[in-house]
């Protein structure tokens, strides 16, 4: 895309004060934020999505819908291959090259 | 559960709640008049007996104001519970109109499920379109104005597709009856059928006809949205449950629609227009089921159909308290907010999962009672197509909204201004969050009102918690999820305008709006024309001869009797000189003539 954009402002450690100004439900969440617990979040979801992928060569459907969902690893690369496909597909292709306009274009604002 | 005889028709709290309120002025008065209807219409939804009630006869046509069956039962239900978490939401609201427009709306919502017979249906309907344009109307910002505008055009224009549709119909059968006849099928459809239809297509979001439904909604006012996202689209799935159901293009056409809205609302920016596109993609999933039309479908449309206006409305419920909290809902301007709206974000999330078809929340088990009637009536296409849609649909309100909403890579957004949410703000949307959770962990509870019994002989009975499902959706959302930590840097929204249908809408407006400027212009250039060439000479001759009339005429009347008047009072003046000696002279004068008149006449 040739619109230029602002990059992101990185994570940073809040301060003591903000922290402190927070809810103890929110002071729990914004520390499940910082980069090493948010890296074991994901770990523990890779760990997850392994034993799924896993589990799925002994878990079959009793009555395929499709056919092709009686074999193992159907439903994960269904997800994967379908998700990554449609982000690419809409993001890369059909709105840069045909839908994105200024957000001001009809002049309703 | 309590039964009665008695029928309380729910819209006319409503109706009466709308008319009471601009009278009170005092916060705890309103709240006990906002909060009445809805309580009632939940106690009436609940005890009012099947049957048809309230027959109305009117221009020699019998109207049938209450039909309650299990059908528009489970309508009623969800709309009466909707309306009481609605108007929770925005008691803190401090103007009448907004709750008097959403009252309104809510009562027209429930007359249309509750109808009988086409004409009220009709009524209730464009009586949901005047209510919701007002909700976007009042959020009072130039582009609300504009879209409510729109909105409200477009609205009308569905509203004719059905006033034409049920007329001929009258003319063909005699009837105002609203019931599928025995035997109706897309084969042997006739035109007013086909007109009925597009007009229900239209308040469906039936794609390409539903780009009214991110221009509206979006602009609508925190709590209105709130209310539109589940009435007006809900309404129309029952209308085409009841009239349309087996349509074979109704399960091609929400096929596309479930794909459509995902599509859409990937690339979008503001939070509550990505909500809106998956509108359209949710209610394709009812539409798909309406049009596979098996007792399984049929009755996944309908859990699917109670299921989202629940997790529908505690999405734009916390979507709106962002926007009223913050000042925004774009997404590229938001981020890193968990911290400071931890229960917005939960409370989102509840409903994010239940949209996601997560186990233990209530899409899960709606949602996939549809993919599996489809896949079980040997429609493949259909069955993959919504499955595509459920990844799609993760991914974006289950993953994208919130992360960059609340989440991100953001440090601690700790120097926004963010206005405090009242309380009931929260509760309403504690209630919808509860109910999402509970529905999800006990399907029975949503599944005993269901419209088709749940049998072997209706091959309709589905147990959403088997071991299977279970496994199955959390591998699709399992791994849906990993595409998106891969795709994250490609999702990532900036602001844009992404053209849609509403493009062609405006171009044909603009057309109309030449076909009718450009002969009037035409018009007013010949006018102006004959004016200046004719009209202005006949004019001026007009007014030479005005002058004339006034100055010689007028005037010389006018002026000679002035003129008169004043001689004479000269003379009479001259004549009263003050002289003794002269009024002696005179009267002498005067009296030797009139001596001389009498002796010699």
């Amino acid at each position: 895309m040739s619109e230029k954009h602002t990059p992101e402002p990185a994570w940073s450690p809040p301060s003591e004060a903000d922290l402190s100004a927070l809810s103890p439900l929110g002071r729990w969440l914004e520390e499940n934020r910082a980069p090493l617990r948010a890296s074991a979040w994901k770990k523990a979801l890779r760990l997850l999505l392994a034993v799924l992928a896993g589990a799925n060569f002994v878990l079959r459907p009793h009555e395929p819908h499709f056919g092709l969902d009686a074999l193992p690893l159907f439903w994960p690369l269904f997800g994967l291959a379908a998700g990554v496909f449609m982000v690419f597909l809409v993001k890369r292709i059909i709105q840069p090259c045909f839908l994105k306009r200024p957000e001001d274009y009809y002049g309703d604002l | 559960m309590a039964t009665s005889e008695t029928f309380i028709h729910p819209s006319f709290a409503f109706l009466a709640a709308a008319l009471l309120l601009p009278l009170f002025r005092g916060r705890a008065w309103r709240g006990v008049i906002l909060l009445l209807p809805p309580l009632l219409a939940v106690y009436a939804a609940f005890t009012n007996p099947h049957g048809e009630h309230l027959a109305v006869t009117w221009l020699g046509q019998t109207l049938t104001l209450g039909r309650l069956d299990a059908l528009s039962g489970l309508f009623v239900q969800v709309f009466s519970i909707m309306s009481l978490a609605g108007l929770v939401f925005s008691l803190h609201v401090d103007d009448p109109a907004q709750h008097a427009a959403a009252l309104l709306y809510v009562a027209g919502g429930l007359g249309a499920v509750l109808a009988g017979d086409y004409l009220t249906l009709f009524v209730c309907w464009e009586m949901m379109a005047v209510g919701s344009s007002f909700l976007v109307f009042m959020n009072r910002t130039r582009e609300s104005v504009l879209a409510a505008f729109r909105y409200f055009l477009y609205h009308i224009f569905g509203g004719l597709f059905l006033l034409a549709g049920l007329v001929l119909r009258h003319k063909a059968l005699g009837t105002f009856a609203f019931t599928a006849l025995p035997g109706l099928t897309q084969g042997t459809a006739q035109i007013y059928d086909w007109l009925i239809l597009a007009g229900f297509c239209v308040n469906a979001a039936v794609v390409p006809l539903h780009a009214w439904l991110p221009d509206a909604y979006p602009r609508g006012t925190v709590t209105g949205s709130v209310f539109m996202c589940a009435y007006t689209t809900k309404t129309a799935v029952y209308v085409l449950m009841r009239g349309f159901a087996g349509w074979e293009i109704l399960a091609a056409a929400g096929t596309i629609m479930a794909v459509y809205g995902v599509l859409y609302a990937s690339m979008e920016n503001n939070a509550r227009r990505i909500l809106s596109y998956h509108i359209v993609s949710q209610v394709g999933y009812m539409v798909a089921g309406i049009g596979v039309g098996t007792y399984m479908t049929m009755n996944g449309a309908a859990a699917h159909a109670y299921a989202h206006i629940l997790y529908k409305g505690l999405l734009f419920m916390s979507a709106g308290a962002v926007l009223y909290s913050s000042g925004t809902a774009k997404l590229d301007e938001l981020g890193g907010l968990a911290g400071r709206l931890p229960w917005v974000m939960i409370l989102y999330m509840v409903a994010a999962l239940s949209i996601s078809g997560m186990p233990v929340f209530n899409g899960f088990i709606s949602k996939t009672m549809t993919i599996a009637g489809a896949a079980e009536a040997h429609r493949t296409l259909v069955a993959l197509g919504l499955e595509v849609a459920a990844v799609g649909t993760f991914i974006s309100v289950g993953l994208k909204l919130p992360y960059f909403a609340f989440w991100g890579g953001r440090p601690l957004d700790a120097k926004r201004a963010l206005k405090p949410l009242p309380a009931n703000m929260y509760v309403g949307m504690a209630i919808l969050a509860v109910l999402c959770v509970a529905q999800g962990l006990r399907p029975e509870i949503l599944y005993r009102y269901l419209p088709f019994a749940l049998n072997e002989a209706n091959h309709n009975l589905y147990e959403p918690w088997a071991p299977w499902n279970v496994f199955q959706a959390l591998m699709l959302l399992g791994f849906s999820g990993l595409a998106f930590i891969l795709m994250k840097n490609v999702i990532t929204p900036h602001k844009a305008l992404n053209l849609d249908f509403d493009w062609f809408y405006r171009l044909v407006g603009r057309a109309c709006a030449k076909l009718v400027f450009r002969p009037c212009a035409g018009l007013d250039g010949f006018w102006n024309n004959v004016y200046q060439t004719a009209g202005l000479r006949f004019l001026k001759f007009f007014a030479g001869f005005t002058v004339f009339f006034d100055r010689w005429i007028i005037d010389g009347l006018v002026d000679n009797a002035a003129r008169g008047v004043r001689g004479l009072g000269r003379l009479g003046a001259r004549l009263q000189s003050g002289s003794l000696q002269q009024y002696l002279a005179m009267m002498m004068t005067f009296l030797a003539l009139i001596l001389a008149l009498a002796w010699f006449g």
